[in-house]
């Protein structure tokens, strides 16, 4: 939204401008909403959370626990909550009295007040209360965001009116976002970390162990390496495949061929076939008496076992991934449509022949929409765990051969906290992948620079 | 305007606050006077069905207790307590996998067993530290499935029916290979047997490597020293040898398919499908897979003993219904356990449990349980599963050894190259050591 300053400034100044106290007010209110609704249901007897409870839903699980009067120092966290209602007030009390002229100054209070009193009494928490005071992550997150807030208050001090509405709208806009990314992404990383320093083996309550998951998870005799290498060959070479295979079919779906919608939703499909079905058909695909086997036998060859044998498992699920990634095509063939016409024709006028017009335009116009595809399917790769658990597990008992060739990164994770239930351990490898992944992007992204080509000269 | 509208929602957050705190401290009082439990379990959706038939009638019969069923995904079941017990939302009562009872049991989240009546075989004790910790809900152990129709065609004699009569190794391995054919019809003793091209295999064992500690303890070796369960002992000669064996089945013999190369999910789908004449799987199969496979689809089986390698042993294990700690009303937990385990009694007639009591193994009178249709001819059964599990039935080592779950995970990762003839198995052991020591530990 922009509104001209011009046009009508009266009616502007009429309004009461949405202060960024608000928002911040805004978001303890739904906090609060969120809490006394699961409190009220609970009590109610209708225990919505247990139907429900998707797994790994820290947060419902932590207010759930802390919100309600189940365990350990509830009147802590009622304690913190009027401690948020308090700070609602004061910057509500602040607007309408105006007593503080900068109110960027409010919130860097407020930021301070987080840093020296929320910070310390959720570590002092940390400590308390058996080691679950983790918990109180979802707390902790809201220092950083005030302090964000608050210098961005700040900064609608200076220009002109117009822009402070604007970026205010931008603001309400960016609510669920923040909200989203704070529950599911910012507080599960933070609380991965904090577990990672714990010694916590389910079903034992938690011992506070520093660094020693990390250290153990480097030390010699751990999987962790040889899972590693693994996993970055399987993403490798699903990525590299994906890429040629997604190219090349991008390129023929380009043409006029006979068709063309059929085969465009024929390539896509597989992206869209739930990955557990597809799973299960390729199961049966290279299974021994399988497809692929039988074909082999006709001719005379012998069968091989596919997900039994380290030779042919990483290629054979590689493939896998290389069938599925109909969302590359279609993302490549918008790119191709992209390379303006006369550049490719005044290429041919020039007497560029198909492979020079490919590699000379095409690739690098392309460059940007293979980089993205490159970075998103390495990431997603990256922290493969699917193949592991559909193609080996069967039988009426758990009855599973699991070759070393198949225990991926995040299989061992899977495994470290759900089959041995270390969790303190899983979260160590949790975030141990975190930092791995985020390397190679950063190389990904180091390299792009070389070999990444923007028309009209590149982002800012 | 906005102004308002601020102040109602500020006046809003702090009403619900209010009310959240002030209904969460009214909370936990209870509803009346019924003991509200919970009864966690797995299965398919007959199995759910009759489960909350049970529960309908469990609460129509006890007006003070109200049972609630709560199903979960089996392959979810550590996930799924490992959150709640995150969270100290464990249920009242239910099923609990057996490599997950020790440790559970260990950290005090199971409630030691009671009972007024009978106590439960020892073989199916749970024991840690001195104590009976808990006992499996029922006995199921393994036992040699086989097809007669293929024994009769191969000419070959049905597998022994007692322990003192089972097939030593040899022997076992020579009838297998009377009964593995190729496409031309030649059998696995014949010159010109083809390996590659087999139609039908003489055996095939399920890819579950807590049943290998059944050859390993016949072979007079085993997973731990029986004295000290942190004392791995898999990797000694008898141990790796009867592994070995396992493997050479397929590597050598080629009797049998690559262990866990098979995609087929259950017993019946071998017999069926895969063509396979013998078979070695936990006597739930019967209800649960032969019998409906007979029934159905003409199966001719019966039952014997295992083959062995010097001692005949078979392995007994069972899931259990536990009654987990921190339950608001634990003798209502325990009232309806012992209910729940006494009235399970379809599960036996159908062929998946059979009874947990000594006296239902050793007293004829108490033996109709094995007469119903379900079960193979009951002159087969008496001996080769009720005789022989009262002589020679051990407990499988998570009965007495806690975090079997990661150890048989990284067993089964370091045993995968032996199968395919990359490693000895005492190559692939030894290496294995250490990851199998610590995964023991914890």
């Amino acid at each position: 939204m922009s509104v001209p300053v011009t046009n009508a400034p009266e009616k502007i100044n009429s309004k009461k401008p949405i202060d960024i106290l608000k928002l911040t007010g805004i978001l303890y209110i739904l906090f609060a909403v969120i809490t006394a609704a699961v409190a009220i249901i609970h009590v109610s007897g209708i225990n919505i959370l247990r139907e429900f409870m998707p797994q790994g839903f820290v947060f419902l699980n932590a207010v759930r626990n802390y919100a309600l009067p189940a365990g350990v120092m509830p009147y802590f966290f009622y304690f913190l909550f009027i401690f948020s209602a308090f700070r609602v007030f004061l910057g509500y009390m602040s607007i309408k009295f105006r007593t503080t002229p900068d109110k960027g100054k409010t919130l860097g209070f407020l930021g301070k007040i987080d840093l020296w009193i929320v910070i310390p009494l959720t570590v002092f928490s940390l400590f308390f209360f058996d080691g679950f005071g983790f918990m109180w992550f979802p707390i902790l997150s809201y220092a950083p965001t005030m302090l964000l807030l608050s210098g961005s208050a700040k900064l609608d001090n200076r220009p002109g009116r117009a822009a402070r509405e604007e970026s205010r709208t931008a603001k309400i806009f960016l609510i669920p976002a923040f909200l989203g990314l704070t529950f599911m992404t910012y507080i599960p990383l933070t609380a991965v970390f904090g577990i990672s320093l714990f010694n916590w083996h389910i079903p034992f309550a938690p011992e506070f162990a520093g660094f020693r998951n990390l250290i153990d998870l480097f030390s010699e005799g751990s999987f962790f390496w040889g899972s590693v290498w693994l996993t970055v060959i399987y993403a490798f070479l699903a990525v590299f495949l994906g890429l040629v295979y997604s190219m090349i079919i991008a390129l023929l779906l380009n043409r006029k061929i006979p068709g063309r919608v059929f085969f465009r939703t024929a390539f896509y499909l597989p992206f869209i076939i739930p990955v557990v079905s597809s799973m299960l058909i390729f199961r049966l695909i290279y299974a021994h008496n399988g497809v692929i086997n039988n074909i082999i036998n006709m001719f005379g060859g012998e069968r091989v076992h596919f997900l039994f044998e380290n030779a042919t498992i990483i290629p054979a699920i590689a493939m896998i991934a290389v069938w599925m990634s109909g969302n590359i095509i279609v993302i490549k063939m918008a790119g191709l449509a992209n390379i303006p016409r006369s550049y490719l024709e005044s290429a041919e006028v020039d007497g560029a022949n198909a492979w020079h017009r490919f590699w000379k335009i095409t690739i690098p116009c392309m460059s940007p929409i293979i980089f993205y595809n490159m970075l998103m399917s390495l990431i997603t790769n990256m922290q493969v765990v699917i193949p592991s658990l559909m193609l080996t597990s069967g039988g009426q008992s758990g009855a599973t051969v699991i070759p070393r060739s198949f225990r991926f990164i995040a299989y061992e994770l899977y495994m470290t906290a759900f089959s041995a239930g270390q969790l303190g351990r899983a979260a160590a490898i949790s975030f141990g992948m975190f930092v791995l992944i985020g390397i190679l992007t950063a190389i990904l992204f180091l390299t792009s620079r070389k070999w990444l080509f923007y028309e009209g000269g590149g982002p800012a | 305007m906005k102004k308002k509208v601020f102040r109602t929602l500020a006046l809003v957050m702090s009403m619900l606050m209010l009310v959240g705190i002030v209904a969460s401290c009214a909370g936990g009082g209870g509803s009346g006077d019924v003991a509200e439990i919970t009864y966690m379990f797995w299965g398919d959706e007959n199995e759910v069905r009759e489960v909350q038939e049970m529960l309908d009638a469990f609460n129509e019969a006890h007006p003070h207790i109200h049972v609630t069923a709560w199903p979960v995904d089996r392959a979810e079941i550590a996930t799924i307590l490992t959150n709640l017990a995150a969270s100290g939302e464990l249920p009242d009562t239910g099923f609990m996998t057996e490599p997950l009872t020790i440790g559970w049991a260990q950290a005090g989240f199971i409630e030691a067993p009671t009972f007024t009546g009978e106590t439960p075989r020892d073989v199916i004790s749970f024991r840690w530290d001195g104590q009976k910790v808990a006992y499996s809900s029922c006995v199921v152990q393994l036992a040699m499935y086989y097809d007669i129709d293929r024994f009769d065609g191969a000419g070959v004699a049905y597998p022994p029916k007692t322990g003192a009569t089972a097939w030593d190794w040899d022997a076992f391995v020579n009838a297998a290979k009377s009964l593995t054919f190729d496409v031309n019809g030649n059998n696995a003793h014949s010159a010109d047997f083809d390996r590659n091209s087999v139609e039908q295999y003489g055996f095939y064992l399920e890819p579950a490597v807590w049943q290998l500690e059944a050859w390993t303890l016949s072979n007079g070796g085993g997973f731990f020293n029986p004295n000290d369960w942190s004392d791995v002992i898999i990797n000694s000669a008898a141990s790796a040898e009867a592994i070995q064996r396992i493997a050479d089945l397929h590597l050598v013999h080629g009797v049998m398919p690559r262990y866990g190369t098979w995609p087929a999910d259950s017993i019946d789908t071998w017999f069926l499908e895969e063509n396979v004449a013998m078979a070695i799987n936990g006597t739930w199969s019967i209800g649960v897979w032969m019998s409906p496979a007979r029934d159905n689809h003409g199966l001719n089986y019966s039952v014997g003993v295992l083959p062995s390698m010097g001692r005949a042993v078979t392995m007994a294990t069972a899931g259990l219904a536990v009654q987990y700690a921190g339950s608001k009303h634990p003798e209502a937990a325990a009232e309806f356990l012992a209910w729940y385990v006494q009235n399970s009694g379809h599960l036996i007639e159908i062929g998946i449990w059979m009874p947990r009591y000594q006296s239902m193994f050793t007293d004829e009178s108490k033996m109709d349980w094995a007469k119903t249709e379900a079960y193979p001819s009951f002159d087969d059964f008496r001996p080769a599963v009720i005789d022989y599990s009262v002589n020679n039935a051990v407990s499988a080592a998570w009965h007495w050894v806690p975090n079997m779950e990661p150890f048989l995970d990284e067993l089964a990762s370091a045993l995968a190259p032996v199968w395919s003839g990359e490693q000895t198995a005492q190559e692939a052991l030894d290496a294995a050591k250490p990851a199998l020591e610590r995964a023991i530990k914890g």
